[in-house]
């Protein structure tokens, strides 16, 4: 179980595709910290070889003090004991607020990476304040290897990422500081919808050809950078490991996941919660059995079986896909039953690309 | 006193500090063997992990001093006679020998060391030490031959490993000039990162080193904060397909240097190693079972 948990819907970057923003700013309290760390030790106490991993979301998670840190630390002991072990924090974050006292204090909650952002388009990505993205980002980065707190590259994908596929590869494959990077399309949510950002969009085709690109480069690479989703692909092709693929690719995320705003409401992962659709109530109202029978969460469960049947019955690369992230299909149509609004850049990719290594493999549930 | 990887010293200096060498290990650079087997006796040999002679002629003489460390032996240019003799001795230690990049016998003595099984290196002073005849001749050989199983010739060596991923080596750590790792010392006690940079790049004294104050110096700034700044700066280097084998360092003392001839180099040997490595990745598939053999469902 993956819980994306957003400690504030504020932030102090300047994004232009932001898919979280929120005008009005929300704070997790404590008490909405103490019912989800709550959930999440129902959901180990039921699987005991279960394991939960919480995603520290927001907004940026690092506004947030080191006092809430503090305290957030000793809920973990309080609602966890002896199960902590079996659950692991992540954290998604522009880094930028990241202090030597503040990673003191997060290095014994975060067990996995910090997650960052990174681009090499100055204009498309910022921070408040008067010190540059840049200056803030290369501090940080320093202050996590000296906490010993990894840190990979979340990339968002845009037209001019696109245009320049080699450029932004090359950039960082080579960079010191970047050990892993997940490369994903920008999406039209939040910001990302207004007209603004139309130029740096990009169709289905376009993320195919970069796909395509960096495919090439990665094989150039010997298959070696540990850059996501290329790396998940070579595992799914040429290991036969779908079921290691994003959580976007094996339409189980109804199952899978979880995202909780800062008011506690629920929702099946944090982009539901930026969009607001699809709620399975609130941590104060609903628990995991409530969960497990939401009306909405086996709907969202219906779509693999749907889309199956459906459109994408004659598909040879369903093992790979499972229609792609619900969300997407939901922004994209209107409705969760409707594969990807990518389908078109991935069959490209698949066929040019995977094809050649050998034939797809077929999914657990079809063998 | 901090302790780097690596402190090149020269015989007197090593006299000098043998009283207050706390756990430091020194690389220790003989000019003259014969100054060094004066004073031998007084040496921290505990403390020397590397010895690099003028000549492969002095190793019968002073090898006895320090059974642990790696020695370096230069092998002089013209000098191609008593390696046969010398071969045992070399073997029963750890040693490298080195050969000038501009070394007229060059691939002679490769070929001769690699068929007595020594480990050959060909060490770069700096960027423009080699032609490039001479270096696309030593890549193919090295690609060709196989010959890093047997002979250690680098740079290449640790360019294959890199590319390879079995190591991180970038040329800073080759030419033993990576500020983390590595300070040279001149006999006037002036602390630097290596005999090449020492012009140019003080760090302070033998004092600051004790006291941790070279760190703050803007020479050791300078090259702490180059990896940075090339990126930040989004500089040719940072996206530059040679970067994680040469780390900017061919363009780092002189900016403008023009590395096309490296890029091809290096471009070629990572193209080579790519295309092995890919190869092997593909190879270790697992082999389909009946039953993923079956037709697919349409």
């Amino acid at each position: 179980m993956v819980i994306i948990l957003k400690m504030s819907t504020a932030c102090n970057g300047t994004c232009v595709y932001c898919s979280a923003y929120k005008d009005k700013p929300q704070h997790l309290s404590l008490e909405v910290a103490e019912r989800v760390l709550g959930l999440a030790a129902e959901y180990l106490n039921a699987d005991p070889r279960g394991h939960v991993n919480i995603i520290l979301h927001g907004g940026e998670p690092l506004l947030r003090s080191r006092r809430f840190y503090a305290a957030f630390d000793r809920l973990m002991d309080e609602q966890l004991g002896a199960l902590r072990p079996r659950l692991s924090m992540a954290m998604q974050s522009n880094l930028t607020l990241l202090t030597p006292e503040k990673a003191a204090v997060l290095k014994p909650i975060l067990t996995r990476p910090i997650g960052t952002s990174y681009d090499i388009y100055p204009e498309v990505r910022g921070v408040k304040g008067c010190l540059s993205l840049d200056e803030r980002w290369y501090r940080a980065i320093h202050v996590a290897e000296a906490a010993d707190i990894d840190t990979g590259v979340v990339y968002v994908v845009h037209s001019k990422a696109v245009e320049n596929t080699e450029r932004v590869w090359t950039f960082f494959r080579n960079h010191p500081w970047v050990p892993t990077v997940r490369f994903n399309p920008l999406y039209a949510e939040g910001l990302g919808k207004s007209d603004d950002v139309t130029e740096l969009g990009i169709t289905a085709e376009q993320w195919g050809e970069f796909l395509i690109r960096g495919w090439r480069l990665y094989e150039r690479d010997g298959y070696r950078p540990s850059f996501a989703p290329f790396n998940e692909y070579f595992g799914a092709h040429v290991r036969r490991e779908p079921h290691l693929m994003s959580c976007s690719h094996k339409g189980i995320c109804s199952h899978s996941h979880l995202g909780v705003d800062p008011d506690g409401s629920l929702y099946t992962c944090g982009r539901w919660s930026d969009t607001a659709e699809f709620s399975y109530g609130t941590v104060f109202d609903t628990d995991r059995e409530g969960i497990l029978n939401s009306e909405v969460r086996l709907r969202l469960g219906e779509r693999k079986d749907l889309l199956r049947a459906g459109e994408c019955k004659e598909c040879q690369w369903w093992a790979y896909c499972h229609g792609g992230c619900p969300n997407d299909a939901y922004l994209e149509h209107g409705t969760v039953q409707a594969r990807t609004k990518w389908c078109a850049g991935y069959l490209a990719f698949f066929e040019e690309c995977l094809r050649p290594l050998g034939e797809p493999v077929r999914s657990e549930e079809e063998r | 006193m901090p302790q780097p990887d690596d402190l090149t010293v020269s015989v007197p200096l090593a006299l000098a500090l043998a009283g207050e060498l706390d756990g430091m290990t020194l690389h220790l650079r003989v000019e003259d063997c014969a100054a060094l087997l004066r004073v031998a006796e007084q040496l921290p040999w505990q403390n020397v992990h590397r010895v690099t002679l003028p000549s492969i002629e002095d190793f019968e003489s002073v090898q006895d001093y320090s059974r642990r460390a790696h020695w370096n032996l230069w092998w002089p240019e013209r000098d191609m006679g008593r390696l046969l003799d010398l071969a045992p001795t070399l073997r029963r230690r750890t040693v490298t020998l080195w050969v000038a990049p501009d070394d007229p016998d060059l691939h002679n003595k490769l070929a001769v060391g690699e068929s007595l099984s020594l480990q050959m290196a060909v060490p770069l002073a700096d960027p423009d030490c080699i032609d490039l005849a001479d270096l696309n001749s030593l890549v193919s050989y090295v690609l060709l031959t196989g010959a890093t199983r047997t002979v250690h010739i680098e740079p290449l060596a640790s360019m294959v490993n890199t590319a390879a991923g079995r190591e991180e080596q970038t040329l800073w750590d080759v030419a033993n000039e990576s500020v983390r790792h590595n300070l040279f010392v001149d006999d006037a006690g002036q602390v630097s990162v290596s005999a090449r940079l020492a012009p140019t790049h003080h760090f302070g004294t033998l004092a600051d080193l004790a006291d941790g104050s070279i760190k703050s110096s803007a020479a050791y700034q300078r090259l702490h904060g180059y990896t940075e700044g090339l990126f930040r700066s989004q500089s040719v280097c940072s996206t530059c397909r040679a970067y994680p084998l040469c780390g900017g360092w061919l363009r780092y003392a002189d900016p403008e240097y023009d590395c096309e001839v490296w890029q091809l180099v290096i471009n070629s040997l990572q193209d080579a190693v790519g295309e092995r490595e890919a190869a092997k990745a593909l190879t270790q598939r697992p082999v389909e079972t009946a039953r993923e053999r079956t037709p697919q469902r349409r």
